[in-house]
């Protein structure tokens, strides 16, 4: 409920930042400019606590821009640091993965200098998943919401590659698994996108 | 521009949705989950027994669920198989009947267990008429093997022409097979084991259950523990209730530990009290070491087999090595399969029970 309460509260922000955006825009950019479809797809790494340790992510990342300040998308990632592992249930060691994906929103500075700031939020599904570690099979797993909340900075390092630092919180809902809890996956996380795509 | 922002966004909405839609085992959400050693059992037992069973490929046990006082304690499996894996019951399905009689009382559809068979096969009323002495024939005698029809199962071999298990696989209608065989001895006199009249209690079900048994088994008795997947065989058109139910052993260990609580499922009764503990009591004394009560085992007061303080052992058996287990005193649930019907184990589920899980409880 926290979650979807949230995730509410940022759309309804980021769409009345966007129309408001929209019209200052309008008298500084020509329409052509505005039309332009500008977006990007980016590699993604992420580091992010899963109670009582730090994890690893990599993933992809995409999105298109909207009237420059706009960027709706879809990301998704993978945890794939395999340092997670407990001897869940008696006499098997099991290792833990999850993976995420869902949509990306946000209001960004039009990438106009090398430095910009930008707050987006991510809202998804995703599934936590214990497998037998000696076998690699899968043995149980649960789907949960996650939603992120997250500045970062763009730095533009040529006219269509761009490296982007971020750092946010994260909620998780509905997770109902053995041996592990919402709250052992929120927290604060950051990483770093290298973003190919046109900008400006 | 605006076609093509909306075909990029059906893209990428797509391959998000391809991002998690893998299946997914079912967790269990009965028990939590302990360490073993928390509740004062040996570990290096355990992991003894799960080392002697993973190195003799041949010995027949396939899985292994304990529930310890409430807590999940041991979950391994063998051989290929998973947690999702139905196992063959075997012989323990007919235990599983006796759950389903207990249900179909409470729900009234059967008055009780010492009504007549013959209210119940409407079909076969000439039959009953014919031999009014089968008209005697209640469910208590069904369960505890008293019918008093013929029955040679077990003093030939599997594959003979004389044995009844046989000759009702090949016959084409199995509760006309039964119900037909003559009688031997008056019902409720005598026993002799029949692993073929779950059928009889099952198409008793069935004639006073709209939508079938199996039906019946899934929305009124395994749904109720929450066991939403299993398969019952069905030989040309009959229901094998007796010996044809396959489960996970995760399911299996629900239906022991609904037993254990004595139809209490967390708190909700979900079949007659009374009905359990009699379920379980001794009905009848079969030889000097077993005993049998309504569809399941005991061990008699003669037996020491088990070297236990206290003899309040019941137990669900199948051919294959397929058992579980209860031992109420230690708030113990046993749940074993397997699948070797060559007879030829050196490790049986009986000797798992009590030389592994017993031993490190003691």
């Amino acid at each position: 409920m926290k979650v979807n309460l949230l995730g509410l509260i940022v759309v309804l922000s980021l769409g009345l930042a966007s129309e408001a955006t929209g019209q200052s825009d309008s008298t500084q950019l020509s329409q052509k400019q505005q039309m332009k479809l500008r977006g990007y797809i980016g590699g993604v790494y992420e580091r992010s606590s899963v109670s009582p340790v730090h994890t690893n992510s990599f993933g992809l990342q995409a999105a298109i821009l909207i009237k420059n300040h706009f960027q709706f998308g879809f990301y998704g990632k993978n945890h794939t640091y395999h340092n997670y592992r407990e001897q869940l249930i008696f006499p098997n060691f099991f290792q833990m993965n999850y993976k995420h994906a869902g949509l990306l929103i946000g209001y960004r500075t039009h990438l106009e200098k090398k430095y910009e700031f930008n707050l987006e939020s991510k809202f998804g599904m995703g599934e936590v998943k214990w497998n037998e570690l000696e076998t690699g099979n899968p043995y149980l797993a649960d789907k949960f919401r996650i939603f992120h909340l997250q500045m970062s900075v763009d730095y533009l390092l040529t006219k269509f590659l761009a490296v982007n630092g971020f750092a946010g919180y994260r909620w998780i809902g509905d997770l109902d698994i053995t041996g592990l809890s919402n709250a052992d996956f929120e927290g604060l996380y950051y990483g770093i996108v290298v973003k190919l795509g046109i900008f400006k | 521009m605006m076609k093509t922002t909306c075909k990029i966004l059906a893209i990428l909405l797509f391959n998000t949705s391809c991002f998690y839609n893998d299946s997914i085992p079912p967790d269990q959400n009965v028990w939590p989950v302990a360490n073993p050693g928390d509740l004062n059992m040996n570990t290096e037992v355990l992991m003894a027994m799960d080392s002697a069973v993973n190195i003799h490929p041949n010995e027949g046990i396939t899985s292994i669920v304990v529930v310890k006082e409430g807590s999940l304690v041991f979950e391994n499996y063998y051989f290929g198989n998973d947690r999702s894996t139905l196992f063959d019951l075997s012989g323990v399905s007919s235990s599983l009947s006796n759950l389903a009689l207990g249900r179909a009382i409470d729900m009234g559809l059967i008055t009780s267990v010492d009504d007549s068979l013959y209210k119940y096969l409407p079909a076969f009323a000439q039959e009953f008429e014919d031999f009014p002495l089968k008209k005697n024939i209640t469910f208590e005698h069904l369960m505890t093997m008293k019918s008093g029809l013929s029955w040679n199962e077990f003093s030939t071999a599997f594959d003979g022409q004389e044995n009844d298990i046989d000759r009702i696989i090949q016959s084409d209608d199995w509760v006309e097979y039964l119900i037909t065989k003559p009688i031997d001895v008056l019902p409720g006199r005598r026993f002799s084991h029949n692993s073929a009249v779950p059928v009889l209690i099952a198409a008793a079900i069935e004639n006073q259950y709209n939508d079938g048994y199996q039906s019946f088994l899934m929305k009124e008795v395994f749904g109720t523990l929450e066991v939403n997947n299993f398969d019952i065989a069905n030989f040309r058109g009959n229901i094998n209730s007796a010996w044809g139910i396959s489960m996970s052993t995760l399911d299996l260990a629900k239906v022991g530990y609904l037993y254990l609580k004595r139809g209490d499922w967390f708190g909700r009764q979900v079949i007659n009290e009374n009905y359990m503990t009699s379920s379980v009591d001794v009905q009848a004394n079969i030889d000097y070491y077993n005993s049998f009560g309504w569809m399941w085992w005991r061990y008699s007061d003669n037996s020491n087999f088990l070297s236990l303080s206290e003899n309040d052992v019941f137990f669900a058996a199948g051919i294959g090595n397929q058992r579980l287990y209860v031992v109420p005193h230690l708030e113990l649930v046993v749940a074993i399969t397997g699948e070797n019907e060559q007879f030829d184990f050196t490790l049986t589920a009986p000797f798992v029970l009590k030389d592994y899980i017993l031993e490190s409880i003691q």
